[in-house]
């Protein structure tokens, strides 16, 4: 009993401490951030209820992928900020979005970079304290030809 | 870019502008999103690092996004997002700041019908 | 056995002039995955358009005053690789970005690369003003000319067919034997120049012909000519004229 309960807490902390970096600008400059790993961030065992993906499963180039969020909590409580972390990234902490006045459903759109094939996760703050997310595969193609220009 | 105005902006609305309804509003901006990891010429030097660090987007000066960007967001960076048009519309603004200093901005008035 | 050589590409030039009723030319646009082509389509993301704005500035501020319609301009998109001489020079195939450095020259004396942002963003625009007129490449007039001008034709079928670089390939194995298959998760287009200059993702900006074509001889790990090489313009030619009749795209998105 005793172990598994100091594993837990030990789990409880560590998660709490990482979202405190949630809020630190500094990240995004920061690579292999531990909280942003995919490990981590499976740990958190967090809801996925609630935000959808839209990001194609082969992606035909790492440069540039389309990417569409919609968020939209299943409680009462209002989406707040959320973050697109890909934790394979060199820098994986890919966008920040807050939203001064909470909102019961957010959809928005933008494209990202990966560096690799990955799964690519949008981590949601909700007003009521706690946070949401879920995951999205995405395998990334290279190109064919070497481009020396 | 071209010399004229380095970083060019297209400000977009999108859909029928109807009181309650949902209209796209999309940012493009161009911008080389330069992640400093980048080889040069010869295949020595690192291109440095330039990027858009923030984007803004208001309706009426009240900020309905605030997006803090990094280096995993592509080249001309897109940005949209879905909102319900107020009763009487009002006037769209996009302020972006790169981490060169550099600042652009863009309106657009949204006419409800 | 020159005369030979000679024969059997002119005998290629005039297949690929009248080619059977049953191939279909494809522009490059018909290659793109679902998500690249709905990008191509749309007038508020495709990162294009940044430059037909960047573009449109450029002809107001410096064009319009000796060309004052676009539309009689913009022909010039799908008439061109033409035979040109300047001032004491001898003639050369121009391209449609020669031509604007040339302008360029012109009002400001300044010597621009192909792929300096003014000239491209001036080429872009004007290759969306020509969307949907019919490529047209003729020959020149003048006897003189027209000697060169098939010369220039020869030597760009040459060079189509002829195999080069580390992987020893030429373009028509490509471009003609293997269309339609996968090269990694590329997919081999047939290669018609319906729709320059690009916005190519893995350069993260636009670019010209004369780059890309650069950059199929690296590809196949040849040495790659220099920019503006007659090497370059040659094959440009005879590409265009291969794409003879084909609609125009106006500027394209490519992976």
């Amino acid at each position: 009993m005793r172990p598994n309960l100091s594993r837990r807490l030990l789990l409880l902390h560590t998660s709490w401490l990482s979202m405190a970096t949630f809020f630190s600008k500094d990240v995004f400059s920061q690579s292999n951030v531990d909280s942003y790993s995919q490990k981590h961030l499976k740990n958190l065992n967090l809801k996925s209820e609630g935000i959808t993906i839209e990001i194609p499963p082969l992606a035909d180039t790492g440069n540039s992928i389309p990417m569409s969020i919609q968020i939209q909590p299943t409680s009462s409580a209002k989406v707040q900020s959320f973050e697109i972390i890909a934790p394979e990234n060199p820098n994986q902490m890919v966008l920040r979005v807050t939203l001064p006045n909470p909102q019961k459903k957010l959809k928005m759109a933008t494209r990202i970079r990966l560096a690799l094939s990955q799964d690519v996760w949008v981590v949601a703050k909700l007003d009521d304290g706690t946070s949401i997310a879920q995951s999205a595969n995405c395998v990334v193609t290279l190109n064919a030809c070497f481009d020396a220009t | 870019m071209a010399t004229l105005n380095q970083h060019p902006i297209r400000l977009s609305i999108l859909g029928t502008p109807k009181v309650g309804q949902e209209v796209e509003i999309r940012v493009l901006i161009g911008h080389p999103m330069e992640t400093g990891y980048r080889l040069g010429e010869g295949g020595n030097d690192r291109i440095p690092k330039n990027i858009i660090e923030n984007i803004v987007i208001k309706l009426n000066q009240q900020v309905l996004m605030n997006a803090d960007l990094g280096t995993g967001i592509a080249a001309n960076p897109l940005l949209s997002i879905f909102v319900e048009v107020p009763k009487d519309g009002g006037m769209i603004s996009v302020e972006w700041r790169d981490d060169l200093g550099k600042q652009g901005r863009a309106e657009k008035m949204l006419l409800a019908i | 056995m020159n005369i030979l050589k000679c024969f059997s590409v002119l005998f290629f030039i005039v297949f690929s002039y009248h080619l059977p009723a049953q191939v279909i030319r494809q522009s490059g646009n018909q290659f793109l995955s679902p998500e690249m082509l709905k990008l191509q389509n749309d007038p508020n993301g495709n990162p294009t358009v940044l430059w037909i704005d960047q573009g449109q500035e450029l002809w107001n501020a410096n064009c319009v005053k000796c060309h004052q319609e676009i539309k009689e301009l913009a022909s010039a998109v799908v008439r061109y690789p033409i035979l040109k001489s300047k001032l004491g020079q001898a003639s050369k195939v121009w391209n449609i970005e020669d031509q604007i450095i040339d302008c360029f020259g012109k009002i400001s004396q300044e010597s621009l690369s192909t792929e300096h942002q003014n000239v491209l963003a001036l080429s872009i625009f004007l290759s969306d003003a020509a969307k949907g007129m019919p490529i047209h490449v003729d020959e020149p007039n003048i006897k003189k000319d027209k000697q060169l001008w098939q010369e220039q034709m020869i030597q760009g079928a040459a060079i189509y067919t002829r195999r080069q670089g580390r992987l020893n390939l030429s373009c028509t194995q490509c471009h003609d034997q293997n269309i339609g298959k996968n090269l990694r998760s590329d997919i081999v287009s047939p290669a018609y120049l319906t729709g320059f200059p690009i916005y190519r993702q893995s350069w993260q900006t636009v670019g010209s012909i004369d780059r890309r074509l650069r950059a199929c001889y690296s590809g196949v790990q040849a040495t790659v000519p220099s920019t503006q090489s007659s090497e370059l313009r040659a094959l440009e030619l005879f590409l265009k004229k291969r794409s003879e009749g084909m609609l125009w795209d106006g500027p394209s998105i490519r992976r």
